[in-house]
């Protein structure tokens, strides 16, 4: 298939700056400020032949298609106070089950609708550790100013403007408005953002070290993400007698499943994915499986199991 | 809409409340919560595994999308009355009410507008400022032309009406991730659905 193909960056020159992810590209810078021109011919030509042959001409035909004109991903906050922050459960649990239908319709073995709840939830995983870690940068402080300045407004932002060199990077994928602010000096982009008290990155002065050693990982996941995502940290986290590698993370009640009563498919493969998605973005490969184990006291208890490659123990036995 | 609970004290003190003081109270006590950004970044997954499935064809994507909000839809209706035990609407006017106020809050805590009336009160749209199901999303090239992708709620909306005797057609109009300026849903009312007695059951 055509959308296979991912050209090579020698192609970049002959886009106009288009706006957002082309998947025939890749990843490109995409500058707030650049006029914004993509022709609806040059999208189908993408799609069609995966090679990109947008001339000026196209991009003159950009009125069109008003893509500039919506708010770009880029400029909205990553504070999750500034989305919505919950849902019902019941919402998800409908769409998860028409997640796993949809897997399921699409499999013909049981280990391949495992195999595809577990990608559903490694392309979370993925995201979730930079994001996580960039919100548990905020320290308390900036955190506190922050929540005065949403709600007391611009009186008491003098706290939050106190940027250096890291977090004025920072400010560039955050900056507001419709390009003028990707000009600007940090300083003002910080006062502009915390005027606005969307913009998270300027009350980080230190990114939080990153996790180094497998047991540091497990505990981020065991508590941060499993926060995250269920509320609570997981029931426990242990490490196997048997096997250097291996180590479980128990919960007694999955939230997620909550709602499935005992299959031969194990729809945990989904946590299953994104544990391994967290792990494996911060260079930690492994490989996760659930488990069910019931007892007496919890009938819906799982444990899932990370097993690292020996690479990790490798690494971890030159850093000792 | 449906009066099968109405002897219960909820439906009175509906009327009593606004119907959002209501929705609000529902969303608050009664309603198991979950974060929201894992249901946007589920929601993702699953649209992106669809475009891959289907070979980027984007009709399919909208239709599969559709269909699995019909399925939803039919069975959501179900969990939404027996929350809020509300009673039959009496016009398409309330209707709209009880979607934006209080179905919209007591699923995804957002509380969209309605408006554009048709003349004769039959289609009424709604406008999405917030949705939980697209936060963080951006298309890609190809993808804003063709793909709704929030199309998953107009089947929710499709199924639930259906369940409740209106048979409706629900489609999306605009999408700001399309680069529109507002994120419309049309709901048109074509006919009130008889009760029918399932064959054998006479």
């Amino acid at each position: 298939m055509s959308h296979k193909i991912i050209n090579p960056s020698t192609s970049v020159a002959q886009h106009p700056a288009p706006q957002g992810y082309d998947y025939t590209i890749g990843p490109q810078q995409t500058l707030p400020d650049l006029p914004q021109s993509m022709g609806p011919s040059s999208a189908s030509t993408f799609a069609s032949t995966g090679i990109s042959t947008t001339g000026p001409s196209a991009a003159s035909a950009a009125s069109s298609t008003n893509l500039a004109s919506g708010p770009s991903v880029y400029s909205s906050s990553l504070h999750p106070l500034a989305h919505t922050q919950q849902v019902s459960l019941a919402a998800y649990a409908f769409l998860f089950q028409e997640m796993v239908a949809q897997a399921r319709n699409a499999s013909k073995s049981v280990a391949e609708i495992e195999l595809r709840l577990h990608r559903h939830g490694y392309h979370l995983g993925v995201r979730l550790l930079e994001l996580l870690n960039f919100r548990s940068s905020v320290n308390a402080s900036s955190r506190s100013a922050f929540f005065k300045t949403s709600t007391a407004g611009p009186s008491s932002t003098s706290a939050t403007v106190s940027s250096s060199a890291p977090s004025a990077q920072l400010h560039g994928y955050h900056s507001h408005g419709s390009g003028d602010a990707a000009g600007a000096t940090a300083a003002a982009a910080a006062a502009a953002a915390a005027d606005d008290g969307h913009a998270l990155a300027h009350s980080i002065s230190h990114m939080k070290r990153r996790d180094l050693t497998m047991v540091e990982i497990l505990q981020f996941v065991h508590s941060t993400v499993w926060t995250y995502l269920f509320g609570r940290p997981s029931d426990d986290l242990v490490k196997s007698s048997d096997r250097d590698n291996e180590f479980m993370i128990v919960d007694h009640a999955p939230l997620l499943t909550r709602f499935i009563s005992s299959t031969n498919v194990q729809c945990d493969f989904f946590v299953c994915g994104v544990v391994e998605g967290v792990l494996d973005s911060a260079c930690f490969p492994c490989a996760v499986t659930v488990h069910s184990v019931p007892d007496d006291k919890f009938p819906e208890k799982a444990v899932f199991v990370v097993r690292f490659e020996s690479a990790v123990l490798e690494r971890e036995a030159l850093r000792a | 809409m449906s009066a099968s609970t109405s002897g219960t004290s909820a439906p009175a003190a509906a009327s009593r409340k606004s119907l959002k003081a209501f929705s609000e109270d529902v969303w608050k006590n009664k309603t198991a919560k979950i974060n929201a950004e894992l249901f946007t970044l589920t929601y993702g997954s699953i649209v992106s595994q669809l475009c891959t499935d289907y070979e980027r064809d984007f009709t399919r994507v909208n239709n599969q999308l559709y269909s699995m909000g019909y399925n939803i839809g039919v069975r959501l209706i179900e969990d939404f009355l027996a929350r809020t035990a509300l009673p039959r609407c009496d016009s398409l006017a309330k209707t709209s009410e009880v979607i934006s106020k209080c179905a919209f809050k007591v699923f995804l805590n957002v509380t969209p507008q309605i408006g554009n009336w048709s003349s004769n009160k039959d289609s009424f749209s709604i406008f999405l400022e917030e949705n939980p199901l697209s936060d963080f999303v951006e298309l890609p090239m190809d993808a804003a032309r063709e793909l709704w992708y929030s199309n998953i709620v107009c089947g929710v909306l499709k199924g639930a009406l259906e369940m409740v005797q209106m048979d409706c057609d629900v489609w999306f109009v605009s999408d700001v991730l399309k680069g529109d300026q507002l994120t419309e849903v049309r709901v048109k009312l074509n006919r009130i659905l008889k009760d029918e007695i399932p064959a054998g059951e006479d």
